[in-house]
């Protein structure tokens, strides 16, 4: 398969907006590398530009090696699937998928040859003669994807291709794709704004914001390592906390809303390695580290604030607590056996050793 | 018309459309000493093939109509003979492309439009006309779904990349024509306003419309007036989107922040420098609008 490679890619449109700015990324060869970041983050305009669709402004694209900037989109040797997959509506499955082999002049033969391996690999051997309004929305999705899959191309670009899907389709499509991956062995870049389908689908993930790459790292990595304020409220669900506060004089504890909280040794030694003692910083605690159960909260003393609760979700397998605490709102997510209620006041312990610390001015990282 | 694709030369053009007025009239037509340019020529004996009533396919039709070398007293016979319902509701999207787009589009295109009233419309060697038929006024997801589709078909299939504007349903032949130049201008000031996005609907564009007839001298004047075209060019582009989706969400910091993933301490400071750079504080609507407004105007500036 192949190989990718951007360097300082930028992306400039004639009324001067910069949607993507020095953007650097090796791909390895059977990748699948996801683009992920809010709406307007440049991300699709990225892949828009691996796919030949934008014009780079400047920087480098490469694909096995070659210069790729000038190279027509057709001769890149690569297959897109979008959000808004158009099928012929008066056509079969079978030549839907056949279509575009055919305005390629591709033989009959070899036409046939690659569908049908396409319709094995997508279970869709069954459903050749269909005609579109007889399939289910991701019956539709596979053919899509077997359009690209029988150009057999080096790379396969996906710009959120289960947007349209409803919730319960989209989980499974996410398995269908993974197992494509894996037994395709393609590379693959997919974009999505969906942080969950980012990291249940990625071996490595670009996280992108204002057309500039703000952290590459596995999926793991992102959600325990964030490197900056964004990338830490951005991956994760309900999203990560932030708490203003105040570190002491030799970072062992952190005074937010009168509360005053220990910090683990590690941390610590991380914070005033860099001169943060006495300073202002933003204290990052993900809903999961706050812990409400009573034998928690007495063993871990030195991080316990109290605040009452405005609502209480019951999810099932786990609870989410929401309450105001230094002027923002806290979510917790808890075990469902918990007894708070809304309007109780509860006290919480926060796992320390799991929080984050981010510079006020920067919003980078200092300690995680 | 049938034969007369832009595809050809000038001169294969001329025979081909000779050829047709002779079909129609049974006299033989030549050129000789003809003072006028080819195109000239071309566009003289077009005008001809309309005024003989040889159109003999309905895309030629709809692309004389659209672009009024036909006028609607001349388009009835074309009307029956096409067997084109007059009220039936109807919509008409603009396609552009950056460059000369290959046969394979129109081939795609054509396969979305099954059905025999929907038409596609070579307008020239950039531009396709689409007029689709609906039985209800679709909604507004349904336009913007046909527009990504006919968008993502043409990237997915054949790498084209298309931009696409279109005017609300019509229901009335008689508005073709109309709607065909409203969707031209939306393309028009999509490209000016809008420059990132591949979607232009003519009436969302009041603004960019109001401003796209303001003189370029007035536009400068009021830009000095208020925010200098300097201090403009000097925002960023993680200023730019902040101002884009404070304004887009009703000058909401909490709706703002959560939109952008940003601590909404974050968003006030940025906000606060913005205003000591300019005087304008965006917390403010008369302060918002003059920065919406010379945002926009900027834009138009840097396309003319």
């Amino acid at each position: 398969m192949a190989d990718i490679s951007l360097k300082n890619i930028n992306k400039v449109y004639p009324n001067g907006f910069q949607a993507v700015k020095d953007f650097n990324l090796e791909i390895k060869d059977q990748e699948f590398i996801i683009f992920v970041g809010p709406s307007g983050c440049g991300k699709s305009t990225t892949l828009r530009m691996i796919a030949g669709l934008e014009e780079i402004s400047s920087g480098e694209l490469l694909i096995d090696g070659k210069l790729m900037n000038d190279v027509e989109p057709k001769d890149r040797d690569i297959a897109m699937v979008f959000q808004n997959y158009a099928l012929y509506p008066h056509m079969t499955v079978y030549d839907n998928m056949a279509f575009g082999l055919k305005l390629r002049k591709v033989p009959k033969d070899e036409i046939d040859k690659k569908v049908r391996e396409a319709a094995k690999i997508l279970d869709l051997e069954k459903l050749l003669d269909r005609k579109p309004k007889a399939l289910s929305g991701g019956q539709r999705q596979r053919v899509a994807m077997g359009r690209a899959i029988v150009r057999n191309p080096k790379v396969f670009l996906m710009d959120e291709p289960l947007s349209n899907l409803d919730a319960k389709l989209r989980v499974q499509m996410r398995t269908e794709i993974s197992k494509l991956h894996d037994s395709l062995g393609a590379t693959m870049i997919y974009v999505t704004h969906d942080q969950t389908e980012a990291m249940t689908l990625g071996t490595r993930i670009v996280v992108m914001k204002d057309g500039v790459v703000q952290q590459i790292d596995t999926p793991a990595n992102l959600y325990q390592k964030p490197c900056n304020l964004f990338v830490a409220g951005f991956i994760g669900s309900p999203q990560m906390n932030f708490l203003n506060g105040t570190l002491n004089a030799d970072c062992t504890a952190i005074q937010v809303n009168g509360a005053t909280i220990q910090i683990p040794p590690a941390k610590t030694k991380a914070l005033s390695e860099k001169n943060y003692g006495g300073k202002e910083v933003i204290l990052g605690i993900r809903p999961e580290d706050i812990h409400d159960s009573q034998i928690y909260v007495d063993t871990q003393s030195s991080s316990v604030i109290e605040a009452k609760i405005s609502v209480y979700e019951l999810l099932g397998a786990e609870v989410y607590l929401y309450f105001d605490y230094a002027g923002t709102q806290v979510t917790a997510r808890v075990d469902p056996r918990t007894t708070a209620r809304g309007g109780d006041t509860v006290k919480f312990a926060l796992d320390m050793e799991k929080a984050h610390f981010f510079d006020k001015d920067t919003e980078l990282t200092i300690a995680n | 018309m049938k034969g007369t694709s832009f595809f050809m030369n000038f001169d294969d053009k001329k025979e081909k459309l000779l050829e047709q007025l002779s079909k129609a009239t049974g006299i033989n037509f030549q050129i000789t000493d003809s003072e006028l340019s080819d195109e000239e020529t071309v566009n003289k004996l077009k005008e001809m093939v309309v005024r003989f009533n040889v159109l003999d396919s309905k895309s030629s039709f709809y692309r004389a109509y659209l672009t009024r070398e036909l006028s609607y007293s001349d388009a009835a016979a074309y009307i029956h003979r096409f067997h084109i319902d007059e009220n039936a509701i109807r919509m008409l999207f603009y396609l552009e492309s950056q460059v000369d787009y290959p046969k394979e589009a129109v081939s795609l295109l054509k396969s979305l439009l099954p059905d025999s009233q929907d038409a596609l419309v070579q307008i020239d060697a950039k531009h396709i006309a689409i007029i689709v038929h609906f039985d209800s006024i679709p909604t507004d997801e349904d336009i913007l779904q046909y527009c990504n589709e006919f968008l993502d078909m043409l990237e997915s299939e054949a790498f084209l990349s298309f931009k696409v504007s279109y005017d609300l349903p019509i229901n009335k032949f008689t508005e073709l024509p109309n709607s065909y130049k409203d969707i031209v201008l939306a393309m028009h000031i999509g490209n000016i306003f809008r420059s990132s996005d591949h979607v232009y609907s003519y009436s969302t564009m009041g603004l960019g419309r109001l401003l796209y007839n303001i003189p370029v001298d007035e536009v400068e004047t009021y830009l000095n007036n208020h925010i200098n075209i300097d201090i403009l060019a000097q925002l960023d582009v993680e200023t730019l989107n902040l101002l884009e989706a404070f304004f887009d969400n009703d000058l909401s910091l909490a709706e703002t922040s959560r939109k952008m993933f940003i601590h909404r301490n974050t968003l006030i400071y940025r906000l606060d420098k913005f205003a000591d750079l300019t005087g304008y504080d965006v917390r403010k609507f008369s302060d918002a609008i003059t920065v919406k407004l010379s945002l926009m105007l900027y834009n138009y500036i840097r396309s003319r």
